[in-house]
């Protein structure tokens, strides 16, 4: 029971603020170097991977038969996911060869701030959740 | 941590872009001089950015799929700009030649201007960044918090 409590909810929670603030240190280094001659663009892809993991197929599950086996990792668990690093591909490269689109990254950046603020606003509402199950008993 | 990461790299672009901003500064000072210790007139000069990778050797190895794609920018140089320079006709002023052309540093006024422009816009993105990775850091700090 105390496994549903906790539930999957606050793993994917807990990853996408991880992949969020790597895609935010990737976006900050993009508007950082917008004016290095030859630099590329780069985004972190995550969001199909994590959607995927957090939908598992249940075909014939692996289970964990004995205390002592060790614990299953399943290639696409949700603690597993990983960002991909991705060249943004860009139309309009000067002639110092930099592929930066400041307004673009910046709208980027805005984005993934509002998400990530959203991820750690229901993450908080998950745990008063908790604490409310826990307390209404006594 | 890699919130501090992401604040070092704007960190960085923030100097960068008022090293800049000093040279484009030091450039409209001079556009007029026709003296410098080197002799002759005063030649525009120009920074060159690089990126640098983030983090250091052994975080970097440890961690390499996470490091990857995150660069820090640092001036690498600040050169001369080796165009000529501008002649203009004065017999009066005591740096004439002898064909009463005197020899004005190569800055464009109206240039540097849009370069001034440029390079405070970059400084405000990169204020917009780190009072983003800060948003996102106190946000981090409430989990939990009722």
């Amino acid at each position: 029971m105390i496994r549903d409590l906790f539930s999957s909810t606050l793993d994917v929670l807990h990853k996408t603020l991880d992949l969020r603030q790597q895609r935010h240190t990737v976006l900050a280094s993009n508007i950082a170097n917008a004016e290095t001659p030859g630099f590329i663009a780069k985004d972190l892809r995550f969001e199909e991977t994590l959607r995927a993991a957090a939908t598992p197929p249940q075909p014939l599950p692996l289970r964990q038969t004995h205390p002592e086996h060790l614990p299953l990792i399943h290639p696409t668990s949700i603690r597993n996911v990983q960002g991909t690093l991705v060249a943004t591909p860009s139309d309009d490269v000067g002639h110092d060869l930099n592929t930066v689109s400041i307004d673009r990254e910046m709208a980027k950046l805005a984005t993934n701030t509002l998400h990530y603020n959203a991820s750690a606003e229901i993450l908080s509402r998950a745990f008063d959740q908790l604490k409310r199950t826990v307390s209404e008993t006594q | 941590m890699d919130m501090m990461a992401g604040l070092q790299v704007s960190f960085s672009a923030l100097n960068a872009q008022r090293t800049r901003m000093n040279v484009i500064a030091s450039n409209l000072a001079n556009a007029q001089s026709t003296r410098t210790p080197e002799g002759g007139p005063y030649k525009r000069q120009e920074v060159i950015f690089a990126a640098q990778p983030q983090g250091s050797v052994f975080e970097g190895m440890l961690n390499e799929q996470r490091r990857d794609g995150v660069n820090a920018v640092h001036v690498l140089n600040i050169v001369s700009d080796p165009n000529g320079t501008r002649l203009e006709y004065e017999p009066d002023h005591p740096d004439a030649n002898a064909q009463g052309y005197v020899a004005y540093p190569n800055v464009n006024v109206m240039r540097e201007m849009v370069d001034l422009i440029s390079a405070t816009r970059a400084y405000e993105a990169n204020v917009t960044a780190i009072n983003s990775s800060k948003d996102m850091a106190l946000r981090a700090l409430q989990i939990g918090r009722v």
